[in-house]
């Protein structure tokens, strides 16, 4: 029998090694912003409902359980300290109080209720520290600021598309992709021979 | 005997089961290598180089909702424009092997030589066009499709030729190392992995909305600076090309610098305008430990007197 307690005793081991050798997935960090994670904080969602990251999870990770889905305006509170880029929060859903962690860009203090139509024209965080925002309803809103009026997209476009031309015209019209043209090419050699960055 | 026919078989049969097992794993981690390779983005390197273009485009259009660019309507403003796309083209040519060995630059791009090489020549499918923002405002911001956008405030906080050109060729490396749709990448990891690329960003029913997201989303991470990683990387490359381009790449040190006063100048802080870069300091110092630590240098025939006064001469006929 001895000669069976041998592989018996490795397999686990090295079911387990093989295992563990997978490799963990590598993602890139991101830098999000996001509220600051003040405890009795009221917040709302800000995204829609029914997106992948409209939700409350059970813990703060983004693979974590899912412990319900979000609505767009939802209210919840934040009730701990942040973890990450993860707010823990307490919220109500069909009647029952739930507890869990949402990510922190999904949620702002702005009720969307207050803002139904207009809620894209406010900037959070706005340029210079101290500014607010005022509510339909008279609420002062800190860190908020109300958007530039929107210039007109077609305008804006039509503008940047005389400057491109124009750019192409002085580069000899760029007929060439994926490579510059000859001509480009000389251009370049001279700009860095007559400033004494190149000898040739 | 009985008992040892059954345990040669016994143990055989362990032994396949242990075969199995490993054979398993190992299929595994092949099909959990396939995912993450997908999910770390060779997804959107493959993005046909009109896409890029394209996006691009659609970015700026963003960008150019905040700022105006300039009308080139007078002999001087054409000459702003083809100085700085002349010198962007140069250090571009000339910064080739700085760009083909940027998976070295930091923790952040994490590509092989031909996967760096292949992203290199989607973001330049028709070269870098720099223009020039309208605004006393300090704005500079890369797109994809080697769009650069530069704010005569921006401009005119450089003091000299060498200064613009690391501040061209930090922003460059923003468009060269495809940091801003990395950071794309990984916040809409899971609506990029539902479909093709294509299928998501470019067709369909929600293309108008999804090509509207993606070109929103990466001009705000725009105009908030990158992250720190990509930060350092950027003053990283930027040294490395001014010095593949002649130039000396102390020059990236001082413009970092001249940022640092402006701050300290005009009671700015850096949250404000650039929510994610780290702090200045930090950047100087990492950028001295890199020009130091690789005995980066510039071609001595550019400090000789005649080429710094032939440099200077042509950047104050631009901007002054």
């Amino acid at each position: 029998m001895h000669r069976l307690l041998l592989p018996l005793a490795i397999l686990p081991a090295l079911v387990l090694c093989a295992c563990g050798s997978v490799r963990s997935s590598h993602y890139e960090t991101v830098q999000v912003t996001g509220e600051p994670a003040t405890p009795g904080k009221v917040l709302y969602l800000r995204i829609s409902g029914g997106t992948p990251d409209a939700v409350l999870l059970e813990s703060a990770d983004q693979w974590s359980p899912v412990v319900a889905e979000l609505d767009y305006g939802q209210e919840m509170r934040i009730i701990g300290k942040s973890s990450g880029d993860f707010l823990h929060v307490r919220t109500v859903i069909l009647g029952f109080a739930e507890e869990g962690w949402v990510w922190r860009p999904t949620v702002s203090v702005l009720n969307p209720a207050d803002h139904p139509v207009d809620a894209d024209r406010w900037q959070q965080e706005g340029v210079n520290r101290g500014e607010y925002a005022m509510t339909p309803s008279g609420t002062r809103i800190d860190g908020f600021t109300p958007l530039p009026e929107e210039p007109d997209p077609e305008a804006v476009r039509a503008g940047m598309e005389r400057y491109l031309e124009k750019v192409d015209a002085f580069e000899g019209g760029r007929a060439r992709v994926m490579g510059d043209s000859t001509k480009l090419q000389q251009r370049y050699r001279t700009f860095g021979k007559t400033g004494g960055l190149s000898g040739d | 005997m009985k008992t040892n026919f059954a345990n040669v078989w016994m143990t055989r049969l362990m032994i396949a089961g242990l075969f199995c097992t490993l054979l398993g794993c190992s299929l595994l981690n092949k099909a959990i290598d396939t995912v993450s390779a997908l999910e770390d983005a060779k997804v959107a390197d493959n993005l046909e180089p009109s896409e890029e273009y394209y996006l691009g485009r659609g970015v700026s259009a963003v960008i150019l909702d905040t700022y105006k660019p300039i009308e080139i309507k007078t002999p001087k403003q054409e000459l702003q424009v083809t100085y700085l796309n002349d010198m962007a083209g140069y250090i571009e040519r000339a910064s080739k092997d700085v760009t083909r060995s940027a998976v070295k630059l930091g923790d952040h791009t994490n590509r092989s030589y031909d996967e760096q090489e292949h992203v290199r020549n989607l973001a330049l499918f028709k070269g870098i066009q720099i223009g020039i923002l309208d605004t006393e405002d300090i704005a500079a911001h890369g797109t994809p499709g080697g769009f650069l956008w530069l704010s005569y405030g921006a401009i005119h906080l450089c003091n000299n030729e060498d200064e613009l050109a690391a501040l061209v060729a930090h922003e460059m490396s923003h468009i060269l190392l495809d940091h801003g749709m990395a950071n794309y990448r990984s916040a809409y990891k899971s609506q990029i992995m539902t479909s093709t690329l294509s299928e998501t960003w470019f067709s369909g029913d929600g293309a108008v909305a999804n090509f509207g997201r993606l070109c929103t989303t990466y001009a705000e991470d725009a105009f908030k600076g990158y992250n720190p990683g990509q930060e350092f990387e950027a003053d990283n490359w930027g040294a490395r090309a001014l010095a593949a381009s002649g130039y000396a790449p102390d020059a990236m040190v001082a413009v970092l610098k001249r940022v640092e006063a402006f701050e300290k100048d005009h009671d700015v802080d850096p949250k404000d305008y650039l929510a994610h870069h780290p702090p200045i300091g930090e950047r100087i110092k990492t950028v001295q430990a890199v020009i130091k630590d690789n005995n980066l240098k510039a071609n001595p025939k550019s400090q000789t007197a005649e080429a710094v006064t032939a440099r200077n001469k042509r950047f104050e006929e631009a901007f002054k």
